[in-house]
């Protein structure tokens, strides 16, 4: 974008006057009782939450100077009228950023200047249900089985929300259940970590589960299912694998979840994947299979869970090596820690682990033991024990609130230990050989929450400490923060927040650091403050810095650049 | 400068849009009196969920079971990462044992997807919940009642079913509000 050009001054002060009015307008979100008399709705009621998010950031420090200082104005309304049976929901998002006001991009630079103003709808959806029937038509979310074969679900964390858009039927027995699924795969409009518009590729997706509850006193379920993708054509290549054509899958599920009792959960779930592959229709065609296996003893104090996982050649996506979380539809169990660390190859991975849980019950002090230990090998085709052997333990304790005290207090403390360890020689890294260290993560955590009355702090601190090795030899970098949170009553939140990271910096952020920040190096402080006008309706402005890196979730990781500037956030609701 | 015109014109009206809609009515909400009660409108859907595979509920949770029989329902979104989550549901967990008497209903749903899911159910009970807990591995559920998807997230539904309250986030200072707007729902003053 270019800067100081007289004729868009006038425009972005217009941009900017209607951000400041969309944000300051509304003082109060309290409705009267929305409900209306509607043709086949019958007695309808109807709802809205709206968020609007104004947004300047600053320099995000990458080498694109097109996405660098700007500002943005997001809206999105969530509408639904809901009646005896029938349930009408639809969401509209609208944003326009500044840059919009600047020239365009010069000629083969056009890809640079990904921001763009969008206003569509966006999940859409007609739902009717009825005792055991439910029928949809629109966008809808879908899982089958533990997510292994199909997963239609928001992550939050990568910034994936994709429905399948199309129809789905659903028959809930008490003994049998069914439902069929066929659409086109609908990721949300925009991508909410870097703002860009998210391309569409319309991949058609049927799927279908059959279920069954045994009659007799100890519930078992068992379930059936299977899919099948197919993915639209890539129009850009640059790929290293070819492309697929379509994904086939189909599966078994069986769940004992109260056995002894309800002392003892079972569940099991085998699924195989065919994969047809090959640029200009070549067909060829590959195999995969996923096994997902998990036992949970639950006594009085006591809780263990046992997990197995043995995924082979199993990626749910439109290519081997696909980099886009939301084109990914399979979220298979990863029975790993639910924090920061980099895990891979989610397709190809095979393992165990065991988790023990005690509760002092009935008092507030709880702990937790983990350990997970599995090979994984990045090249799907080759076998997860010929990778790289994953061990990760870690332990929380855990002090939860008790309210009849004036001074209440709780606290939430993590440490954990993980490596990876190489199982063989690596080709791209001569020198180095199998037995040693791939990667290492030392990581601890603590919330401290203090409240009396009307006040309470919550103190945030974590850390953590990384060696992984790389081209240039073994690299370590560290990753953590503070915060300090002060409440009073439901309608004030004030938060102080200091970030560190010296992760890849040189990689990320390719531009001068000398004027990044006031506090210099690898500190991104912030503040963030939140008034709430009443339960449903809140303010939120956030000023300051936050460190890019790498996030993961699901087997999926993103490279998120930095963030500087400023956020104003108005949520409302009827 | 007529498409900068009306893109300004288009932001300033849908923002206005939503203000209109958004401040209609007087308001009734005294968030730091005794008085916690906002009418926000809507009927939840009547969903169905499993409950936590090893948490305090076995079966389904069936909301409309419940909606229209003069119950009121409290509906907490949570999840097994989240760590106000954690400071919520033992604190729902005092108001439930208090006024389950009184026809309240608690019920808390995981958004733990299928690497957390099987932590959900033992979470709960470590938390000393006794509620019913239920899962939502497909989040279509959330989506409906939560289209922010927050953790947590509590929502209020009145003996008439109709929705009073809405909160994303949750903080011990709020207690005394939460305490007062609860008493109300369940008609034992406050």
């Amino acid at each position: 974008m270019r800067r100081g050009r007289p004729r868009n001054a006038l425009a972005r002060a217009a941009v900017a006057a209607a951000l400041v009015l969309a944000s300051a307008l509304p003082p109060r979100a309290v409705a009267q009782d929305l409900s209306l008399d509607l043709p086949v709705f019958g007695h309808t009621t109807f709802s809205m939450t709206s968020t609007t998010t104004a947004r300047y950031r600053g320099d995000n420090y990458d080498f694109n100077t097109h996405d660098d200082r700007f500002g943005s104005l997001a809206q999105r309304f969530d509408l639904a009228l809901q009646g005896d049976e029938l349930r009408l929901e639809v969401r509209i998002d609208a944003f326009v950023p500044t840059t919009y006001l600047a020239d365009p991009c010069a000629p083969g630079t056009e890809s640079l200047c990904y921001l763009a103003w969008d206003l569509r709808p966006e999940r859409m959806t007609l739902r009717w249900e009825h005792e055991n029937w439910l029928v949809e038509a629109g966008d809808s979310q879908l899982v089958l089985g533990r997510s292994i074969a199909l997963a239609f679900r928001k992550v939050d964390l990568l910034g994936v929300d994709t429905a399948l858009r199309g129809a789905h039927v659903r028959y809930q027995g008490q003994y049998v259940r069914a439902r069929l699924h066929a659409g086109v795969a609908n990721p949300q409009n925009q991508d909410p970590i870097d703002l860009s518009i998210i391309r569409e590729f319309s991949d058609v997706v049927t799927a279908g589960t059959l279920g069954a509850t045994l009659p007799g006193e100890t519930r078992i379920d068992l379930g059936l299912h299977a899919a099948n993708l197919w993915f639209a054509d890539e129009p850009i290549g640059g790929f290293a694998q070819p492309p697929n054509r379509m994904v086939s899958i189909a599966g078994w599920s069986a769940e004992a979840p109260a056995l002894l009792d309800g002392r003892l959960a079972l569940y099991v779930e085998n699924d195989a994947l065919r994969r047809v592959w090959g640029a200009q229709g070549s067909g060829e065609q590959e195999f995969g299979r996923a096994t997902y296996a998990s036992a949970q003893l639950s006594l009085d104090e006591l809780t263990v869970l046992v997990e197995w996982k043995d995924y082979d050649n199993f990626l749910v996506a439109g290519s081997t090596d696909e980099s886009r979380a939301w084109r990914i539809y399979g979220a298979a169990p990863s029975i790993e820690y639910e924090g920061p660390q980099r895990l891979r190859a989610i397709g190809n991975q095979r393992g165990g682990g065991v988790r023990v849980d005690y509760a002092f019950l009935p008092g507030p002090w709880s702990f937790s033991i983990n350990e997970v230990a599995y090979g994984l090998n990045e090249e799907l085709r080759e076998d997860p024990w010929s990778g790289v052997l994953v061990s990760h333990t870690w332990a929380t304790l855990v002090r939860r609130q008790e309210y009849a005290e004036s001074l209440i207090w709780s606290l939430n403390f993590v440490l954990g230990w993980r490596e990876e360890v190489l199982l063989h020689d690596p080709v791209l890294m001569p020198g180095h050989r199998a037995g040693e260290l791939d990667r290492r993560m030392i990581h601890g955590q603590v919330e401290v929450t203090l409240g009396s009355g009307d006040h309470s702090f919550d103190i945030h601190v974590d850390h953590r400490h990384e060696t992984q090795l790389d081209f240039s030899g073994y690299r370590q970098f560290q990753v953590g923060g503070t915060s300090v949170t002060y409440t009073f009553g439901v309608p004030l939140t004030a938060t102080v927040g200091l970030r560190w990271s010296d992760y890849n910096l040189g990689e990320v952020t390719q531009r001068s650091m000398r004027d990044y920040n006031f506090l210099g190096g690898n500190m991104y402080p912030s503040v963030e403050v939140r008034y709430s006008f009443d339960p449903g309706t809140s303010l939120r402005l956030f000023a300051g810095q936050t460190p890019g890196g790498q996030i993961c979730s699901g087997g999926v990781c993103r490279v998120v650049p930095p963030f500087e500037g400023v956020l104003l956030q108005f949520v409302g609701r009827l | 400068m007529s498409k900068v015109r009306s893109l300004a014109l288009f932001v300033l009206g849908l923002s206005s849009f939503a203000a209109a809609l958004l401040g209609v009515g007087t308001p009734e909400v005294g968030l730091t009196g005794s008085v916690a009660r906002a009418l926000v409108g809507g009927h939840p859907p009547p969903f169905t969920l499993p409950a936590a595979v090893g948490g305090p509920s076995t079966g389904e949770f069936r909301l409309a079971e419940h909606l229209g029989q003069h119950r009121p329902v409290v509906i907490l979104f949570w999840a097994t990462w989240c760590v106000p989550c954690t400071q919520e549901m033992p604190f729902y967990q005092g108001l439930y044992a208090r006024y389950r008497d009184r026809g309240l209903r608690v019920v808390a749903i995981s958004m733990d997807d299928a690497r957390t899911v099987m932590r959900a159910g033992p979470a709960a009970r470590r938390l000393g919940v006794t509620y019913d807990v239920v899962t939502d591995l497909d989040t279509r559920v959330t989506t409906q009642l939560n289209p922010r998807r927050s953790a947590p997230f509590s929502i209020w539904v009145d003996r008439t079913g109709a929705i009073t309250w809405e909160r994303e986030g949750f903080a011990s200072a709020e207690q005394r509000v939460i305490e007062s707007g609860i008493a109300q729902l369940v008609g034992a003053g406050g």
